[in-house]
């Protein structure tokens, strides 16, 4: 169920994609894909380290100890994640309503059929793609510009980077409350503002359309990611080797290529960090649209997680609920490998050519 | 010539310096204020809080925070939504606390085996556990709901902090095997040579040298636990067990359109994560990337 199957995920994810299209490629690329992870760790990556666990010589009692250690976490995350995840994998392929006593039956694979041709799931599954991509390219952009702000040093700037903090730590149910106050139609703060300055006669009904709903939602998903990403891009701007830049200056390169071609590919990694992180955000924007405007009017800010939501719950309809459920996850591991290999890909062809 | 190009470069350092400060402050209103307008319509009168235009400046109204925490001292049954935001707040905190003790507990004992001890599954494991975070909880809510209800374990706190630890500990079991890693192995050698057993290597000597590891373990999982809806949501439907997400939820969208108390709700039930991010935001920004910093 889990896509990642090793222990270094995102090349995991971006071999995953690789598999079908490179069939024949795939022994050697995968060895000369290896690499690239560790290096990319660090000098203290993990590869020295286990090495260093394996010269420790310990023997099979040491064996003993560490699975004991490990045997709580093992059983809670079997019995509470791994349990669940297949048992909702059986309900989605058996026909089961909620709270009722009659047992399940077994359908098949007549669930998934049900979602697909359901005239809700091609819309809300583009609704859910798109706004994703709002929220990550959103996400990137601006915390980009704002770490590129604070990597110099200025006054008051540990201030700055102690408030940005806060927004992260809210829940998704502040989130909702906070911004639908904000764009509140009939005493919002936004409309008064904007009435006030004069760019509106009259007050706005944000969420009266499904399009500009989903847009003050995928605001407000940015504005709760941004600062927490600016404050992970600015750790790794921390880390660009102050001799490239001066290396890329003296050929004659000026701010844009510089960053374009000297900071960007050094912090990749936290760039598809950062990504990965808010791509999982959006695909769980559930809150919000339980607060704001319950996926209307009609379905038209109805999500792939609103859509699973009602329909195991309100329609009591669990088969078909874990079903979505399912797809949704089969949809964000996609997308998630499709953003690797995006970030990812430039640099690895390279490498391929090489080797 | 020569002067004319200085002026230009200092003309462009002006002018580099303005667009930076510009975007500081662009960052700074970006952040604070959401907070601020959440301030202002908690601390107005509610007759206050429904004119157009709105005030730009707080009126100091306290009485939506009053109404809220005098509910924690009447003995009657709860009547409104917003007396159920102190029960909320005590029901999650002892949710909370739980589960971040346990995570502690747990995460550090596994990650610590993780990071020394060689054994089936100790390489595959950590990977499986970070991958889990793709999973969308939505997955488990149903099957948790089934779990529980056949124990007779929904609606009490018990059942939710058993659903909270089943997402909460993959993570923290990664996130402490990170810190681990950081900490040389020299360090156990040394102790076991001074006559340590296994166990006192790890308790005495290297579970204090994690604090900061531990620390960061306990802060995350006390926000993911404070911060759920979804479970809070679907595995309680009694009110006296009610946690503070769907407590202040049911603050919105309420026949007397009181505003302040939405706001005042919702600042209070954000308060203890938002303090204890400002508090320890160097742990919590250390631990989170040298957990997904690795991906």
């Amino acid at each position: 169920m889990s896509p990642t199957q090793g222990s270094e995920p995102a090349a995991d994810m971006t071999t995953e994609s690789d598999r079908r299209p490179a069939q024949p490629r795939r022994r050697p690329e995968r060895s000369s894909k290896r690499p690239p992870p560790t290096a990319a760790t660090g000098p203290a990556g993990r590869r020295g380290r286990s090495g260093r666990t394996g010269r420790t010589g310990y023997g099979r009692g040491e064996a003993r100890f560490g699975m004991a250690m490990a045997t709580p976490a093992l059983v809670v995350t079997l019995l509470l994640l791994g349990y669940p995840l297949v048992y909702s994998f059986w309900v989605s392929l058996h026909e089961q309503t909620l709270g009722s006593r009659a047992p399940a039956r077994w359908v098949g694979i007549d669930n998934y059929t049900a979602v697909l041709g359901d005239p809700v799931f091609l819309p809300s599954l583009t609704r859910t793609v798109l706004f994703a991509a709002a929220v990550v390219l959103g996400t990137l952009l601006l915390g980009t510009v704002f770490a590129l702000a604070l990597n110099q040093e200025f006054r008051g700037r540990s201030v700055v980077r102690g408030v940005l903090i806060l927004p992260w730590s809210l829940s998704q149910i502040t989130l909702a409350l906070t911004f639908g106050w904000i764009f509140n139609s009939t005493f919002g703060p936004l409309n008064g503002a904007l009435q006030q300055a004069g760019v509106i006669d009259k007050y706005v009904a944000w969420f009266a359309s499904g399009r500009v709903a989903l847009t003050v939602m995928a605001v407000a998903f940015v504005w709760s990611l941004v600062p927490f990403a600016t404050l992970l891009i600015l750790g790794a701007l921390q880390t660009v080797p102050e001799d490239l830049h001066k290396a890329a200056r003296i050929d004659g390169a000026g701010p844009v290529r510089r960053f374009f071609f000297v900071t960007l590919p050094w912090i990749r990694d936290t760039v598809l960090v950062v990504s990965v992180l808010a791509l999982i955000n959006a695909f769980l924007a559930f809150a919000l649209i339980y607060i704001l405007t319950g996926g209307g009017p009609g379905t038209e800010t109805t999500l792939l997680s609103w859509w699973g939501y009602t329909t195991a719950f309100r329609d009591l309809d669990l088969g078909k609920g874990a079903a979505i459920f399912y797809l949704m996850t089969l949809a964000m591991v996609l997308l998630a490998a499709l953003t690797a290999l995006v970030i990812r890909g430039p640099r690895r062809n390279r490498e391929g050519r090489t080797a | 010539m020569i002067a004319a190009g200085d002026r230009g470069r200092t003309a462009r350092r002006i002018a580099v310096r303005a667009l930076r400060a510009g975007t500081v402050l662009a960052l700074l209103a970006w952040v604070l204020l959401p907070f601020y307008f959440l301030l202002l319509v908690a601390l107005t009168s509610r007759a206050d809080s429904l004119r157009t235009p709105p005030r730009w400046i707080p009126a100091m109204d306290f009485g939506s925070f009053r109404k809220i925490l005098d509910s924690a001292f009447s003995s009657a049954p709860p009547s409104n939504p917003s007396d159920l935001i102190v029960p909320g707040m005590q029901n999650s905190a002892v949710v909370a606390v739980c589960v971040a003790a346990l995570n502690i507990v747990i995460a550090s004992t596994a990650g610590y085996a993780f990071a020394r001890f060689r054994f089936p599954g100790s390489r595959t494991v950590p990977g499986l556990m970070l991958g889990s975070q793709l999973v969308p909880v939505f997955a488990l809510v149903v099957p948790f709901y089934v779990m529980l209800h056949s124990l007779g374990l929904t609606d009490t706190r018990a059942g939710i902090v058993i659903a909270h630890l089943g997402f909460t500990v993959p993570f923290s079991v990664w996130m402490m095997r990170a810190y681990f890693n950081g900490i040389p192995v020299e360090v156990d050698r040394a102790a076991m040579i001074d006559g340590c057993t296994r166990w006192q290597v790890f308790a005495r000597v290297v579970l204090p040298l994690a604090r900061p590891g531990i620390i960061s373990v306990g802060l995350f999982s006390f926000m993911v636990s404070w911060n759920d809806f979804l479970f809070a949501l679907v595995l309680n439907s009694r009110t006296d067990a009610m946690l503070i997400q769907p407590a202040i939820s049911g603050l919105y969208n309420v026949r007397e359109q009181s505003f302040g108390i939405m706001a005042a709700g919702t600042l209070l039930a954000a308060l203890p994560t938002m303090l204890l991010a400002l508090v320890s935001q160097r742990f919590l920004v250390r631990g989170l990337t040298s957990g997904v910093g690795k991906v």
